[in-house]
């Protein structure tokens, strides 16, 4: 017995210390600025590369994604590692990884490493893949080996066209474009005590602040100011520095009713900041970037040509009567509107048939209201039964 | 107690939902209800001793299952604590990894796993306790009268091993002989081994003695090939249609029509080839009204839980990852849960012997 102890004290010593020696050395890994090349095509025909860096000798491919500036979502991690489920807005929820992979329609994204000049299909997910400086690594919307002959695989960039060398001399760029902004508050307009969504989306930005905080490029969040509060959305990319701010009105709860009478606007509705933005405070030129989602102004001078300018956009509709683009904008606030409208029926609906039930289900939940029935019914059969064998 | 059949259905209406879910409240319903059918008719059967068996050895799986995903999955959005990275790689891909983030995710995922698994067990424990095995081979279609021959006598090999493993292990007892290290086990598996190469060779001759495999003459050469040729026909068919179920998923009638012709197929083919051999019974079974109420409940209760699964899979689903939230409750898949507990309700109460 002391024999089988002493065995079972020195195996767990051997391991504690292998953990502890491997969580040292990995502690002590060198640091240094090591990058790798992104390029992701998406189902649209349209791409996105990005330079990745790190400070660890060694990554695998999938904390490349999570390192670059794009949404990912991954499947639980199996034999040979985890699969992307979506990159952006493409793909298929976690859930159900290869929704769109369907008997011989299967589309996927599938993974690929550049390898002497061309792409190597990945034989495992992303996690089970390391990546070191100088790789590039590659993501395509499509069949991959599945269907044999029409693949669809990323656009062939070398790491030199995709990570352009540290010192950021100025290199042969495509004409800078301006970022396509979608920002806008749901609603623009709030009582006091109440919350407010800001919404953005930015094509083509490097980098996208919000109030000064790194963001991600479409996302959203959930504020609640106490009184009236301006939002501002900085977005940087080759073309320069470009401005975008939201308010949020907060009206207080004893002031009169909705003054519709100096608004533009429903009260329910958005505020939305559509790129391009307004006329910046420099000199504009004469191109005219292209809204994502909404046609373009007519006549909206652009941002300017010199590398860096400020743009300062200030449009709300709850705050000033700025000259707002007749556009999708308009639109979309009144769509947002009606289903706001519907959801507190509904729930007040639900609360007073739980009211009635008298069971307090409206905080329990019905699910476990009859979870609970159901075991005790259970417990009501066997003490039965019990007595009775 | 029940028609053996009935016990079958029971078996179908609690494994399926076992199998396709991971929902932890319909595991639980299931679990009680499983525990609730072994605690009032099992206890009492001879061999309801193996469900404590069936259940440690569930608890032991269920505990490595749960260590096994916490220290291998690092997935998912809530990260508890870290542990240092134990790696194990054959050149890049890496083979095992142990520790890492340990996350509420994995440990919930686990632990779904683990009842599931435990459930899976504890049904076939139950199951085992209250059908005599010998009366399921029954069930065998009679031209299949040699294979549920051999069948019984495999399943009845590790019954009669661990008798013998006990007599012998009494007999040694009794010579003085005592067991305290794998020395000493030695004077136990010489005579196992004997004794089992023995009853073999007993076995082996009395069969023969009976005229094992000789065939019964009562089909002709050409008969048999054609059901041989059909049955070969059926099971392909049945192959395509699962194959092609799963793989073309916009079209899926076709398959389905297949699938079902080809099991009428296999079932009629069956029928007719058990029709030309004569078997005799000694023992009959009944079947009672008792036996109509609870397989009533239990194709109720597979009609339930596969419509979900077929229509509405989602109500069954649970997925923790990527971040863990409560489970869903459906009161109707509960409900026909308690199918498990109908030979409970229905069977009849046992007469206290006067003292």
């Amino acid at each position: 017995m002391n024999r089988i102890a002493a065995a079972c004290v020195s195996i767990a010593v051997l391991i504690a210390l292998t953990l502890g020696s491997m969580g040292l050395t990995g502690e002590a890994a060198a640091l240094g600025p090591y990058r790798v090349g992104l390029v992701v095509q998406f189902s649209e025909g349209g791409f996105v590369t990005d330079c990745v860096e790190f400070d660890q000798p060694e990554i695998s491919g999938c904390d490349v994604l999570d390192l670059s500036d794009l949404s990912v979502s991954y499947s639980p991690p199996g034999t040979y590692g985890q699969a992307v489920c979506g990159i952006e807005e493409v793909g298929c929820p976690t859930a159900d990884c290869f929704c769109d992979c369907q008997g011989v329609d299967c589309v996927y994204w599938a993974y690929y490493h550049l390898l002497a000049g061309a792409w190597e299909y990945s034989s495992v997910g992303c996690s089970a893949h390391s990546v070191h400086d100088g790789d590039v690594e590659g993501w395509a919307w499509g069949p991959g080996t599945y269907g044999a002959t029409s693949q669809v695989k990323p656009p062939l960039f070398t790491f030199e066209e995709v990570c352009v060398p540290p010192p950021a001399t100025p290199t042969r760029t495509p004409d800078p474009v301006p970022p396509e902004v979608d920002f806008w508050a749901d609603p623009d307009e709030v009582v006091a005590g109440q919350c407010s969504t800001l919404h953005w989306s930015v094509d083509n930005g490097e980098l996208v602040a919000l109030d000064g905080e790194g963001v991600r490029p479409y996302d959203a969040r959930y504020v609640c100011p106490s009184e009236t509060q301006a939002f501002e959305l900085l977005v940087l990319n080759a073309a320069g520095e470009f401005n975008y701010q939201v308010t949020i009105s907060v009206r207080q709860p004893t002031a009169t009713p909705y003054p519709t009478t100096t608004h533009a606007a429903p009260p329910t509705a958005t505020s939305r900041v559509t790129s391009p933005p307004p006329p910046p405070t420099e000199t504009p030129t004469a191109e005219q970037p292209e809204a994502r989602t909404s046609p373009p102004p007519t006549g909206t001078p652009t941002p300017p040509s010199t590398p860096r300018p400020t743009v300062v956009a200030m449009l709300s509709t709850g705050t000033a009567a700025a000259p707002e683009p007749q556009d999708a904008a308009i639109a979309q606030p009144t769509v947002q509107a009606s289903a706001s409208e519907e959801e507190p029926d509904d729930t007040v609906g639900l609360d007073r048939i739980l009211l009635l039930l008298g069971v307090g289900a409206g905080t329990i939940g019905f699910g476990t209201v009859a979870f609970v029935a159901t075991v005790i019914l259970l417990l009501a059969i066997y003490f039965r039964a019990r007595a009775q064998f | 107690m029940y028609h053996t059949l009935t016990w079958m259905l029971w078996l179908g209406a609690a494994l399926l939902p076992a199998m396709i879910t991971r929902n932890p409240l319909y595991l639980t319903i299931l679990l009680l209800a499983v525990a609730v059918a072994y605690k009032t008719l099992g206890r009492l059967s001879p061999m309801a001793a193996s469900w404590s068996i069936f259940l440690k050895a569930g608890l032991l799986l269920a505990a490595v299952s749960v260590l096994f995903n916490t220290l291998t999955v690092n997935y998912g959005d809530t990260v508890l604590f870290t542990l240092p990275l134990l790696s194990l790689r054959i050149g890049r891909v890496p083979l095992l990894e142990l520790g890492g983030e340990i996350t509420l995710e994995a440990i919930v995922f686990g632990l779904t796993s683990a009842l599931s698994l435990v459930a899976i067990l504890l049904i076939f424990a139950t199951f085992n306790v209250l059908v005599d095995h010998h009366r399921v081979l029954r069930l065998t279609p009679a031209f299949l009268y040699q294979t549920g021959m051999i069948a019984s006598i495999a399943i009845a090999f590790v019954p009669q091993m661990v008798a013998a493993l006990q007599d012998i292990r009494e007999a040694q007892a009794i010579r003085g002989h005592r067991f305290r290290g794998i020395r000493d086990l030695l004077p136990l598996f010489v005579p196992l081994l004997t004794t089992g190469l023995e009853r073999a060779i007993q076995l082996a001759e009395s069969m023969e003695a009976r005229g094992f495999g000789s065939g019964t003459g009562d089909q002709t050469g050409r008969h048999r090939t054609l059901h041989r040729m059909l049955i070969a026909a059926a099971l392909f068919g049945l192959l395509v249609a699962a194959f092609s179920f799963g793989y073309y998923a916009d079209s899926r009638w076709p398959s389905a029509v297949l699938g079902v012709a080809s099991i009428g197929l296999l079932l009629g083919n069956v029928f007719v080839m058990s029709r030309r051999v004569k078997r005799s019974r000694y023992r009959r079974e009944l079947w009672r009204r008792r036996d109509t109420l609870v397989s009533a409940a239990c194709v109720a209760s597979l009609f339930v839980v596969g419509g979900f699964w077929l229509l509405n899979m989602e109500a069954l689903v649970f997925y923790p990852y990527p971040k863990v939230s409560p489970p869903e409750f459906n009161p109707l898949i509960g409900l026909a849960m308690l199918a498990v507990v109908t030979p409970v309700l229905t069977a009849p109460q046992k007469r206290r012997s006067p003292t």
